[in-house]
């Protein structure tokens, strides 16, 4: 099957931040995570994706169409979500839907409409008094009316309570269930990619230290708890942290040796500790 | 795009209307002050000249004045209008030329924001344009002179002053930028020479054109043709610098600097 998304080589220099080498590829029917902490270039990145920011170098691919040579016909694949909402704000829900879906091809006014009231979005309300979540609903909205195959969204749940976020979650599995859609998104909160991640990659400081599905993570990286003493002993390049505390010490290892895990409690981290412990250690900012 | 167009700047109207009626306002008490301060001085020399007192005979006095006012009905037409003209460039100034946002990341090519960008300068220019026609209208009871070659004249002065008015891009966040990381705003020069030389030139113009109204006692076709190289010297820098200035609002980046989140 041919990829929804294929970037290769991208890279972007914006102020002090350089987006440096970035590849990946993105199947149908794949939810793809990127995390990182705030400035690593989550929203540079995607930005850079919708064309926003011009790239310096690199090809960026959305269903067979290069952005470069045919940014209309890639962009009418793309259905977004931003962290900055950037539609008009004195406009109606409807006047926008209308006014910007006509710039696609398979724009449908009537399932736009549907939706909203599926998100109990009031038509008539003009889009500059929703609230954040009833902003990032009306994205949504809007990125299911015109048939979108991909879907980016920049940090959808941040600063919205739990309950919307969990919604949100089960709107994106429902999104890519069908298995001729996938979903990019950027978040810090990495219980939501937890749950939904097909494929997580970690951006730091404009690279991505890694950039794999899950279960190759999970053989990736292990978390090896034992005592002070035992821990210590662990003397290898694989070990990329030990944090020492007063109940117990852990280090995180990567494709450790079945040596080094003997007598040693091992367990997969979730994407939280492994953040921690590979910040603990240096690897990331 | 040309609904999308007339309805944006029709609430940028909207929502900066207290600002331009003050900007009228303001107007209106000055230049009533001033056209009675020129008034007065005009009626001072009559009467030097005539050399009757005519205060005591309100009939003779309104003869006087209305005389007076025909006479130099071009002065009161050209401080009319130049200052109309500063107080249009004013209004122009708080209707900056912008794209919705959400087009640029929607499907939209350059040849589609372009085409946006030229019906909102099209809507404002015909808005500029009735403001001024409304107003003058109001003032002198006529916007639009009479004679032929001044006509002629007036019209592509007027055509291009608005044009050039019009042509001031959305700074975007560049204020901000500027404090946060200077050297990353770019300079945008085709859009400050329109909104500073171009404009001055113009006003420049329309002063010398106004003024000659008062100063010869008739504007033929021979001053008229006097104006071509001032008229193709306008055709040239609005071929040079329109589709420029357009430019500058189709780059995302350039508009809106990434300024770091703190």
């Amino acid at each position: 099957m041919k990829p929804l998304l294929e970037i290769s080589h991208l890279d972007k220099q914006i102020g002090t931040l350089h987006l440096q080498d970035i590849s990946f590829t993105l199947e149908p029917g794949y939810i793809f995570g990127l995390i990182g902490r705030n400035g690593s270039g989550k929203t540079s990145l995607i930005r850079t994706l919708l064309n926003l920011y011009h790239k310096d170098s690199g090809t960026i691919v959305v269903n067979d169409y290069p952005m470069d040579s045919m940014e209309h016909e890639a962009k009418d694949q793309i259905g977004f979500v931003l962290d900055e909402f950037i539609f008009e704000e004195k406009l109606s829900i409807s006047a926008n839907g209308r006014y910007f879906g006509s710039t696609y091809s398979k724009y449908d006014h009537r399932l736009f409409l549907q939706f909203c009231e599926r998100f109990n979005l009031n038509p008539k309300q003009k889009t500059g008094r929703l609230s954040k979540g009833q902003k990032t609903r009306f994205q949504l909205a809007f990125a299911l009316s015109h048939q979108a195959k991909l879907f980016i969204m920049d940090e959808p749940a941040a600063g919205l309570d739990p309950l919307f976020r969990r919604e949100l979650t089960g709107y994106m599995q429902e999104l890519v269930e069908d298995g001729t859609r996938s979903v990019l998104f950027s978040t810090h909160l990495t219980a939501d990619l937890d749950q939904i991640g097909d494929y997580i990659a970690l951006i730091d400081k404009g690279r991505f230290c890694f950039c794999m599905d899950k279960e190759s993570l999970r053989e990736r990286f292990v978390l090896l708890e034992g005592t002070e003493e035992q821990i210590h002993s662990l003397h290898s390049p694989k070990i990329l942290a030990a944090v020492h505390e007063q109940y117990g010490s852990t280090a995180l290892a990567e494709y450790p040796e079945p040596s080094m895990t003997e007598g040693l409690a091992v367990s997969c981290p979730t994407l939280a500790e492994l953040l921690f412990y590979l910040r603990k250690g240096g690897c990331i900012s | 795009m040309k609904k999308l167009a007339f309805y944006r700047l029709m609430l940028s109207v909207w929502h900066r209307l207290p600002l331009f009626i003050l900007y009228v306002f303001v107007y209106i008490i000055a230049t009533a002050a001033l056209l009675n301060f020129v008034t007065m001085q005009l009626f001072i020399n009559l009467d030097r000249a005539v050399r009757t007192p005519a205060y005591d005979d309100p009939t003779r006095m309104k003869e006087l004045l209305f005389g007076l006012i025909q006479a130099n009905s071009y002065i009161y037409y050209c401080l009319v209008i130049l200052f109309l003209l500063i107080v249009i460039w004013l209004i122009s100034r708080r209707l900056p030329l912008s794209l919705p946002r959400a087009l640029y990341a929607c499907p939209s090519d350059e040849h589609d924001k372009l085409r946006c960008l030229k019906y909102y300068l099209l809507w404002k220019s015909v808005f500029l344009l009735v403001l001024l026609t409304a107003i003058c209208t109001f003032w002198l009871g006529a916007f639009l002179l009479m004679d032929p070659p001044m006509l002629a004249v007036q019209v592509s002065l007027t055509f291009f002053t608005i044009i050039a008015f019009s042509l001031n891009p959305d700074p975007g966040n560049r204020r901000e930028a500027l404090k946060v990381c200077p050297n990353m705003v770019t300079e945008r020069s085709s859009a400050t020479f329109v909104s500073i030389y171009w404009s001055a030139l113009l006003l420049l113009e329309n002063t010398i054109f106004y003024s000659l109204l008062c100063a010869v006692s008739s504007f033929t076709w021979v001053h008229a043709v006097c104006w071509i190289p001032a008229l193709l010297f306008n055709i040239y820098l609005a071929k040079k610098h329109i589709t420029p200035v357009l430019k500058t609002m189709l780059d995302y980046e350039k508009l809106y600097f990434p300024v770091e989140k703190e």
